[in-house]
């Protein structure tokens, strides 16, 4: 299977330059519903699913690959290749701010900007750095994901059923917007959550914008600030917007701030 | 009259319920926030689950802040975007934290509710206590985790068990090949392949249960190494052929000729896989026969689309019982498992072992009329030929130069024997039938013939008949070696009459076929490691020793006596005499050695092993190192398990028998 179907790849939009949406944790390309389309005159927009959510490949998925945020990166720098993107925008929620960055760092070349919206290098409190969670409340998450006492309801009565090959049908009644297969979600949150890549902050050559939120739970606002500061070349934008998708609470806003930043 | 449709309350007024205090008292919490989550209305039944204060949320609180860490992750990532995207959410299972006591499980449904311009109003929310759910929940999964476990449990067990019957049953069907090449009476021989058929079927069905277990326990796992996708097919049909031909049923291969000679893959599964079909097929058919085709469905670069299968004319499948043939156990019903037995366990064996490949097995079967059994393998083809073939068989110059003719109808059969020949330095040409054989043998001149019994046109028999009454002597005087897979059709006295010079049987021993091609051309062979003393005229050159020190029951000994001949200096009869001491020496050995094994006297079996040290190395005997070895470490095992010390003391039997068996060869060569 291709690079475009495995992440189920969706190329619109009038413009020349590409911009590529990259969805987080928790949801597919339908984050992007309202913010992209108000790209596709001026660019070339380019949503997917990173394997494991939506209507990606799910047999594609690889533990190994996907044991670190390089395998998505991965993905997303194939995808480039495959349809031949340069100079691209690349915009990311929350983890997936992450996986452009480790993208522009391997191929700097290919990017012209980054818009990080929501990122966290790491979610977990360390000296001298406030992440906005403890240890423990990271491995009490994991812990839950593990145990399937979260989530859906309606995927734990497959868990239990012992019929987890039609997990998805389940799913398919509460939420046609953000499919993600239990298995694969547990998984890339132990990665997500676990992640820190506050080293690869300032290897990135390529300017960024950060658009953080209020009382964004998920990814603070003094995190925003250390992005923003480690980041070589960053722009912090602070969004009336609360929670931690503005992309879907704010898209007005969220879209005004970016083009902005990229008109400017 | 009193209005019928009206309620009556206790004092005769008409009877009204606030919808404030049924807002109140619900037997689920309501909770009303802003489209940020801010908490704008509350009841009381909220209230009293959590512990909290109508004062300390209003107002106060974000709905986000009520829920437990993991929870409020999951409702930043997952809540709140579906929220926002489908305007609802159903069922959510979160933790509430309490003003005190433990964190409260609930089910939640939210709404979002909508101004008249469409905007975000508010977020109405339900929530449905889940305490008594959530044991319930806990529970199943406790009890599935457990009735997991003790199925996983049961599959170790059955595979330990497995284990340790397969390894006595080993040395049975072993020493009864060994019984085999002894002079038996009429009646012993009879006893003895009931004795070796019944043994060869329980070892298949306890491999079965072996392969089934350690599958289900997860440990199985796919090798990649090259092998030649012709022998293997050879391998199967050649060991399946004996049953075919016993019911009279066709066993026919039909070969892409684009299949590579070099697959990189599991050749043993693969094997396993077809071998099942095929012995499926054989058990099911009774008229017709059965066939087994390999087509090259497309190759890209290395990579190779081969299609897989085995079409029978046999009883068929139902068309409602063709998916539970794949399931454990299972048979297409219970008078199927009557008539035919077998474990049930093959094809469910094959879907598993497909599935490690990724592929998976397809059924075409119409009842009555035949079943057809199909799967696809992407394997990559490798460069050239994968060099495992000509291991065995003696490589000498004994048959080099040699004209043969094959009369084989089998491709598969001609190709392996065409493997063998070239190794040997045969010269040999290939016809189909016996009608070309008898064409051919006619124009040229052959030292020896190798004809399959079944073949279409003229078979066997007849082109044998044929040859046998010819004018010319050479043809009448030619030596011919049948091929079948039935070796009771070679006992039967109208082949015995028939003229054949000899008999092989399918599927081919290399090393039995040398012996007996050499022999029917008169040819001599070289020194053989005690298997066929009578043969031996001459003893050139020290036998070169094969086979492998791992298999305790594998039929070439491994040992030699080069030591021994460089000790005589060409001298025989100081060959000979050290040959004798030798084997004094084992003599003496053997019974101490047998007795200390049986009894588990570690320190005697020791010592005398100790003993024999310098012997072992003078014979270079690494195959009764091997054993001797073995059986050492089984004894200083605390649990010194009998099925396998039983193994064990089979294989030092076995190898201490083969020495003194060539050893006394060489001892009274000299006499002679």
């Amino acid at each position: 299977m291709g690079v475009l179907a495995r992440n189920n790849v969706k190329v619109k939009g009038q413009g020349g330059q590409p911009m590529v949406f990259s969805h987080g944790f928790g949801c597919d390309q339908n984050m992007w519903r309202f913010v992209a389309p108000e790209f596709e005159r001026d660019y070339r927009t380019v949503l997917f699913d990173h394997v494991g959510a939506g209507g990606s490949d799910i047999a594609a998925y690889d533990r190994t690959k996907y044991g670190t945020l390089a395998g998505y990166a991965d993905d997303v720098l194939e995808l480039c290749r495959e349809l031949g993107l340069e100079k691209v925008i690349f915009v990311g929620h929350s983890v997936s701010a992450m996986v452009g960055v480790l993208a522009a760092i391997q191929e700097p070349e290919r990017f012209d900007k980054l818009v990080l919206v929501g990122p966290s290098p790491c979610y977990i409190n360390d000296e001298g750095y406030v992440g906005g969670f403890s240890r423990e409340d990271i491995e009490q998450l994991l812990e839950s994901l593990d145990d399937n006492y979260l989530g859906w309801s309606s995927t734990m009565a497959p868990v239990i059923m012992g019929n987890p090959d039609r997990a998805e049908l389940g799913e398919e009644l509460t939420n046609s917007f953000c499919r993600t297969h239990p298995e694969i979600a547990k998984h890339f949150a132990h990665v997500t959550f676990l992640s820190d890549h506050r080293a690869d902050l300032p290897k990135v050559r390529t300017p960024s914008l950060v658009l953080q939120c209020a009382n964004d739970v998920i990814a603070s606002e003094v995190v925003g600030e250390y992005v923003c500061r480690q980041l070589p070349a960053a722009e912090l934008v602070l969004l009336k917007a609360t929670g931690h998708c503005p992309n879907l609470s704010a898209p007005g806003e969220t879209v005004a701030a970016m083009k902005a930043y990229l008109g400017a | 009259m009193p209005d019928d449709a009206e309620d009556i309350g206790a004092g005769g007024a008409p009877f009204e319920e606030s919808a404030e205090d049924l807002y109140e008292h619900a037997p689920c919490g309501y909770l009303s926030t802003t489209p940020e989550g801010r908490i704008v209305k509350v009841n009381q039944t909220f209230l009293t689950w959590t512990g909290h204060s109508r004062e300390a949320l209003i107002g106060r609180k974000r709905f986000s802040e009520l829920l437990t860490v993991p929870g409020r992750i999951f409702h930043e990532t997952h809540y709140a975007p579906l929220l926002q995207m489908q305007g609802f959410v159903h069922e959510l299972s979160l933790e509430l934290v309490c003003a005190k006591g433990p964190p409260l499980p609930v089910l939640i449904n939210s709404v979002q509710t909508r101004d008249a311009l469409g905007a975000p109003r508010s977020v109405r929310t339900t929530v449905f206590n889940m305490t008594d759910r959530k044991r319930y929940e806990r529970e199943l999964l406790q009890a599935r985790r457990k009735a997991e476990q003790l199925a996983q449990a049961k599959a170790g067990l059955l595979a330990t068990l497995s284990h340790e019957i397969r390894n006595p049953l080993n040395a049975i069907t072993a020493a009864t090949r060994l019984m085999g090449m002894t002079t038996l009476t009429d009646k012993q021989e009879k006893y003895l392949r009931i004795l070796g058929a019944s043994s060869g079927n329980l070892l298949a069905m306890v491999n079965d249960i072996l392969d089934w277990s350690k599958i289900e326990a997860g440990k199985l796992s796919l090798e990649q190494r090259q092998f030649d996708p012709r022998e293997l097919i050879s391998g199967i049909v050649n060991g399946q052929a004996a049953r075919a031909e016993e019911k009279k049923l066709r066993l026919q291969v039909e070969l892409d000729a684009r299949l590579p000679s070099c697959l990189l893959g599991d050749p043993v599964k693969i094997g396993q896989i077809l071998t099942n079909l095929v012995s499926n097929a054989l058990k099911f058919t009774e008229k017709g026969g059965v066939t087994v085709s390999v087509v090259v469905r497309a190759r890209d670069g290395d990579a190779c689309d081969l299609a897989f299968q085995v079409n029978d004319t046999g009883i068929g499948i139902s068309p409602d019982r063709v998916s539970a043939i794949f399931e454990e156990y299972a048979q297409a019903n219970y008078d199927i498992g009557m008539k035919y037995g077998g474990t049930g366990l093959g094809l469910s064996i094959s879907r598993k072992l497909l599935e490690l490949h990724g592929s998976k097995m397809v059924v075409a079967s119409e009842l009555g009329k035949g079943t057809c059994f199909s799967f696809d393998l992407r394997l990559k083809a490798c460069a050239g030929i994968p060099d495992t073939a000509p291991v065995r068989a003696s490589p000498t110059q004994v048959l080099r130069g040699l004209r043969v003719l094959v009369v084989e109808d089998s491709e598969v059969n001609t190709y392996v024997l065409a493997r063998w020949f070239e190794h040997w330095g045969v010269v040999f040409d290939a016809v189909k039938n016996g009608q070309q054989a008898v064409e051919r043998l006619r124009e040229a001149d052959y030292e020896l013939v190798l004809m399959d019994l079944h073949m279409p046109e003229l078979g066997g028999f007849d082109a044998l008949k044929v040859l046998r009454q010819s004018p010319d002597e050479r043809l009448r005087k030619l030596p011919v070696i049948a091929i079948s897979a039935s070796a009771r059709a070679w006992q039967e006295s109208r082949i015995l009459a028939s003229g054949f010079t000899d008999f092989i049987g399918k599927p081919f021993d290399a090393d039995v076929l040398f012996q007996k091609m050499a022999r029917c051309t008169s040819r001599e062979l070289p020194e053989g490691p005690a298997r066929t003393p009578a043969s031996v005229t001459r003893q050139p050159e020290p036998p070169v020793p094969t086979g492998s020190a791992d298999d305790p029951l594998a039929m070439t000994p491994d040992f030699s006596f080069a030591k021994l001949g460089q000790r005589a200096a060409g001298d025989p009869q100081a060959r000979a005499a050290l040959a004798r001491l030798t084997l004094q020496e084992l003599e003496q050995a053997r019974p101490a050695l047998m007795a200390a094994l049986t009894v588990g006297a570690r320190e005697d079996y020791e010592r005398l092993c100790q003993g024999l040290m310098g012997t072992l190395l003078f014979l270079d005997a690494k195959g009764l190192a091997a054993a001797l070895r073995r059986a050492r470490g089984l004894l200083a095992s605390p649990s010194k398990p009998p099925a396998r010390m039983q193994a064990a003391a089979f294989a030092i039997e076995w190898e201490l028998e083969t020495l003194v068996g060539a050893l006394t060869d060489v001892a009274s060569a000299a006499d002679a």
